[in-house]
């Protein structure tokens, strides 16, 4: 059995040539922070971050050996936490259209240094973000929150920049018109 | 404008703090789940490499088609794992055709040995059923914590709730080892291991515990006042016998019922905690009905508050308390294992179902 999970271990080189060759597991332990910030930030609800993170880096595993920059890695497994994501979100809207989805109370993860005011504003900016449509949220999370540029946003969601642009003002003008209806 | 993006700079600045904040030991748990996945899904895709193979050969020639047919399975050693389902429909299927399935969502069980000769599994925590092909020249063994249950073609469900392990066999039969001891356990019995000392010795076979023993319907009130002294014993031992046995056959409602006679009847015996535990898990998970899971497991606390349950039901109580909507309470409970348990194992769970950032 131990022979067997040695010759299952994925190889990755990210340094080709250099004397050390991390495998996937080097990976995962060097981005796995980043990408559950990414996956919370991004609207996964804190039960569900363990699952889209192996999500991620399962569906990373086949196509990460083929990438030939070793600092595309972290671009990459974004394109991929996104993805991921978009997928989650869609999902839950259905079932919340069916009425199935019973954790609508939303919890936000938030490190312990933030200040109640930050805790309050991010509760309320995360329970808009529920209502606006799937696209909208990505790009406007994406940018806003998680300080990606336009163009960043646009091959992140695979869509066009002016496409982009227009989700994320989308998504400014709903959180400004529900912000300050409060 | 400028308030507009005044408040959009706060949500940027806000939003930095949104974080799962894994710990160094998060991580590697979820590197090593990482691993256990490849595999199963190398071994998953080896297997339909195999079997694809095979239908090739059988296209191309009988005999040739024979041997692969019967070598694909050995080879590939498939333990094609559906990590990825929902709850109860998590599947482990061995190459022989035997199953393990995980029948609670946070179950874990994993494939620590596979060959000809042996099979090993491990449930790590939660509850599994097993269904294991009949083969003698194999011994197929599923070890949960310190007890290791040995199989010969059988089904059963094996349980770990702290640090007691619950048998039951539907089919077959199956031998329970502990440090001390040793029982066979057959279709239709079922127990909780290593057993409780004050019942290991009732039937006189040492190492060979009553709870073992076929569970007997539970007996009425004055039943259990006549049998004085030891009895009083049996009948707890026979009711959370029967509970157990109602319970892993599917009939919680009525498992439930016996663990209340239990309680009520027997308060002061030893099991009284494990039964208000198990309560507690039965109304949480099976019967949907947190408020009393959570009274469950706040009686198991107080029944026992240094005990071996103590932790697991405090941090079960303050899941209980948020799924029944009572967040202060929760809250509250959850601010009681951080001070009674600062480095308790459930801390992250409790933390996040009592609402504490």
């Amino acid at each position: 059995m131990r022979k067997a999970e040695r010759s299952q271990k994925v190889v990755l080189r990210l340094v080709p040539g250099a004397g050390h060759t991390p495998t996937l597991d080097d990976v995962y332990r060097r981005y796995c922070r980043y990408v559950g910030a990414v996956i919370l930030r991004l609207g996964a609800r804190p039960a569900e971050v363990d699952d889209l993170i192996q999500d991620v880096f399962v569906e990373a595993t086949a196509g990460i050996a083929r990438l030939r920059e070793p600092e595309a890695i972290k671009g990459w497994l974004a394109t991929i936490a996104v993805r991921t994501v978009r997928r989650r979100l869609r999902v839950r809207r259905t079932w919340r259209l069916l009425g199935l989805d019973r954790d609508a109370a939303n919890t936000v993860l938030v490190d312990p240094r933030a200040s109640p005011a930050d805790r309050i504003l991010l509760r309320a900016v995360y329970q808009v973000l529920d209502e606006m449509p799937v696209q909208d949220r990505l790009a406007f999370t994406l940018h806003t929150i998680e300080g990606e540029t336009m163009e960043a946003v646009a091959k992140l969601c695979g869509c066009t920049m002016a496409t982009a642009k227009r989700r994320v003002s989308r998504g400014q003008r709903l959180i400004e018109q529900r912000l300050s209806d409060e | 404008m400028s308030d507009g993006q005044d408040l959009m700079r706060r949500i940027a600045s806000a939003g930095r703090h949104v974080d799962p904040c894994l710990s160094d030991r998060d991580v590697e748990r979820l590197v090593a789940a990482a691993l256990r996945q490849r595999q199963r899904r190398a071994m998953t895709l080896r297997a339909v490499l195999a079997a694809g193979a095979a239908v090739s050969l059988a296209l191309a020639g009988g005999l040739i088609f024979r041997r692969a047919v019967r070598r694909a399975p050995l080879e590939v050693a498939a333990a094609s794992a559906t990590g990825q389902a929902p709850l109860a429909q998590r599947i482990l299927r061995l190459s022989d055709g035997s199953t393990a399935v995980a029948l609670d969502p946070e179950t874990e069980i994993e494939l620590v040995d596979e060959h000809p000769d042996r099979v090993g599994l491990s449930l790590v925590r939660g509850r599994g059923r097993f269904e294991v092909t009949p083969r003698p020249t194999r011994t197929f063994q599923v070890r949960a914590g310190d007890v290791t249950v040995t199989v010969v073609g059988t089904v059963f469900t094996v349980e770990r709730v702290a640090d007691r392990v619950g048998v039951g066999v539907q089919r077959g039969t199956v031998r329970v080892d502990w440090a001390a001891g040793s029982a066979l356990v057959r279709a239709g019995q079922s127990g909780w291991y290593p057993p409780l000392v004050t019942t290991a010795s009732v039937d006189g076979s040492p190492g060979t515990p009553k709870t073992a023993h076929p569970p007997r319907a539970p007996r009425g009130k004055a039943a259990s006042r006549a049998s004085a002294g030891a009895d009083e014993g049996g009948a707890a031992a026979d009711l959370l016998l029967a509970a157990d046995r109602a319970r892993l056959a599917g009939h919680a409602e009525e498992g439930a019922d016996v663990l209340r006679k239990l309680l009520r009847e027997h308060a002061d015996d030893p099991r009284a905690p494990l039964a208000a535990f198990t309560l507690g898990r039965l109304l949480l998970m099976e019967l949907a009905r947190p408020a009393e899971a959570a009274a469950s497991f706040a009686q198991a606390r107080r029944l026992s508050p240094n005990g071996a349950f103590a932790e697991d039901a405090l941090a079960r109580e303050v899941e209980a308390l948020n799924k029944a909507g009572l967040a202060a309470e929760a809250r509250a409970r959850a601010e009681e294992y951080q001070r009674v348990y600062p480095n308790g194992q459930r801390m992250a769970t409790v933390r996040a179902a009592g609402g504490i950032k």
